[in-house]
């Protein structure tokens, strides 16, 4: 959880978007005498040098923003429950630690999310237990593979969603005189992620901070033969991107 | 899936494939239950004589007159009085342990089951393997005692006469072919035992065995699982030291099970048994008997085939099949009532 704070710390003292430093932009910059004929001649023209223009310009109006093509990539940090009833009638309940990406592509087009889970609390019909005291490593994958569609909305906002094929897998080997456990649902879900451009860009793209929404209805484990009754995933988490290039 | 006759079952349990891990299991589940029980081991027959054999272990009580106890019953299908998850019907061996009171001098004997475990005579990685379920609950059984005999009654999966096994076990021969497959049949009560309280056994739930696990014997000694090999040969190996389910009967030595990811592969290695009825009268104290079962005529080809080669040392050999029912049965070999 930390770690997106510290990031967002980090990008909040970056150094604010300027215009951009390279002679074939600058020269595109229209001069005086271009934007006023009326001074022309008053003035030998100038090198067109972005370090002595720049700081004549008035600041720049809001950016009209990327445009919604092109890829977008976001790290996340977040929760995840995973729900299972298997056709014994137990039902199993996992609540982990999820530490993901998000990957898209396209106004419309391919997604990802790639999580991995740390299961920190589990219980099984009614009876909890702290997953540290009978596993000797708790992990986890959750990915979810799909197709979304993005808007841009007022405020520098943007959101994704799309449908898509879900997995998850989740690995407790025991400690020392305990039973392993492990579960791998497959099934469909959808995921969602709302992302505001904070003004500050990095590899020439805009910083962005969000967050997403991922839920999937499980409803096959072939891996545990077909133990699997049915099962929901929700995660929920904070997102830290590079949102379109400006 | 593979239902095995109850002979070949043994070797079929220990197949395994590593594209199926089994059902979900039981969360925070502890692998070994059992506590030690010193005490007397007795032996019936089932309503099947030649299939169903059923061994009851009562320990010493304590001065409020609780025993600790174990039962365990190996036959075509041993019914539990609770069901366990992931073993569905038949179940092939199944075990009972808690504590035993008597109340009176009525023979009112109340069974409190702490665990109830049991084992599903469907193999294979799809299944469950064997299973426990921690659910505490109570059974009401009239005892009678009557000579060296135990007559239970009450619950039809316990009720029988009962013998003493110590005095099943002294008329065992050693000199001919039938005398080793007896052997190996007195023994084979202690293995299928053991591998009832193996979570797991069977089924594709074994793969946990990749860190070993070890099971005391509820009278003596323990016994280690272990897997190695992720990818073909997987090696599976149960190994016995001292272990003792049943009084007179010790094991010592190692079942070797190499398979590929199909399940298809081989058995090896030689268990040793030493079967020495245990006697409060020197006098009654007969030479233990001792030999070995080499698994390795056994092969798994989705079911096991071959024989198991038992020697008795210094006496017969024989072979017994891993197919069809035992021959002789347990109830032959140690003519119970």
């Amino acid at each position: 959880v930390i770690a997106p704070f510290v990031l967002a710390l980090a990008l909040g003292a970056a150094e604010p978007v300027t215009l951009p430093l390279d002679p074939a932009a600058a020269a595109s910059v229209a001069s005086p005498a271009e934007v006023d004929p009326a001074l022309a001649g008053s003035a030998a023209p100038e090198p067109a040098l972005a370090t002595s223009v720049a700081p004549t310009l008035p600041p720049s109006p809001p950016a009209a923003g990327p445009s919604l093509g092109g890829w977008r990539h976001a790290f996340a940090v977040g929760a995840q429950v995973n729900w299972l009833l298997s056709n014994e009638d137990s039902q199993y309940q996992f609540r982990s630690a999820s530490f993901g990406y998000h990957g898209s592509i396209g106004a419309r087009g391919a997604f990802l999310d790639l999580s991995y889970l740390v299961p920190l609390q589990a219980r099984q019909d009614g009876a909890t237990y702290s997953t540290a005291d009978y596993y000797r490593t708790r992990a986890g994958l959750d990915l979810l593979v799909g197709f979304n569609l993005r808007w841009a909305l007022p405020r520098n906002l943007e959101v994704e969603a799309g449908p898509g094929v879900h997995g998850t897998f989740i690995y407790l080997p025991g400690r020392e005189g305990f039973r392993e456990f492990t579960a791998s649902p497959l099934g469909l879900g959808a995921s969602g992620t709302c992302s505001w451009r904070t003004g500050k860009r990095w590899l020439s793209r805009a910083v962005t901070l969000g967050g997403s929404l991922a839920a999937a209805w499980d409803f096959s484990d072939p891996a545990h033969a077909g133990d699997l009754a049915h099962g929901w995933t929700l995660r929920l988490a904070l997102t830290v991107g590079l949102g379109g290039r400006t | 899936v593979t239902r095995p006759s109850r002979n070949g079952g043994r070797a079929v349990l220990l197949a395994l494939s590593l594209a199926a891990c089994g059902p979900y299991g039981e969360l925070a589940q502890k692998l070994d239950v059992t506590a030690r029980i010193a005490g007397d081991t007795w032996i019936a027959a089932g309503p099947n004589r030649a299939t169903d054999t059923r061994v009851l272990l009562v320990g010493r009580p304590d001065p409020n007159g609780v025993a600790p106890f174990a039962f365990t019953c190996v036959a075509d299908d041993c019914p539990t009085p609770v069901p366990v998850k992931n073993v569905p019907p038949p179940i092939g061996a199944a075990t009972l342990q808690g504590t035993w009171s008597e109340v009176g001098s009525g023979g009112d004997a109340t069974l409190r089951v702490a665990y109830t475990y049991a084992t599903p005579a469907d193999t294979g990685a799809q299944a469950g393997g064997s299973q426990r379920n921690d659910t505490p609950y109570a059974l009401h059984l009239t005892v009678v005692r009557t000579g060296n005999r135990l007559v239970v009654s009450g619950d039809p999966q316990l009720s029988g006469t009962y013998v003493a096994l110590s005095d099943a076990l002294a008329g065992l021969g050693t000199a001919t072919a039938r005398d080793a497959a007896c052997a190996y049949q007195v023994a084979s009560l202690s293995i299928q035992g053991s591998e009832t309280r193996i979570i797991g056994f069977g089924g594709g739930g074994m793969v946990q065995y990749r860190q070993p696990a070890t099971y005391v014997g509820t009278i003596a000694g323990s016994v280690t699982v272990s897997m190695s090999g992720l990818t073909p040969p997987i090696e599976m190996r149960i190994r016995y030291d001292g272990f003792e389910d049943e009084g007179g009967v010790r094991l010592d030595g190692t079942q070797v099970t190499t398979t590929g990811w199909d399940g298809k592969g081989s058995m090896s290695s030689v268990v040793r048994f030493t079967i020495a009825p245990p006697s409060l009268d020197p006098a009654t104290v007969t030479t233990p008997i001792t030999g070995g079962i080499d698994y390795s005529g056994i092969t798994l080809n989705g079911t096991a085939s071959g024989s198991y080669h038992v020697t008795i040392d210094g006496g017969g050999t024989g072979d017994v099949s891993a197919v069809g029912a035992p021959s002789p049965s347990v109830a032959e070999c140690l003519n119970l009532p």
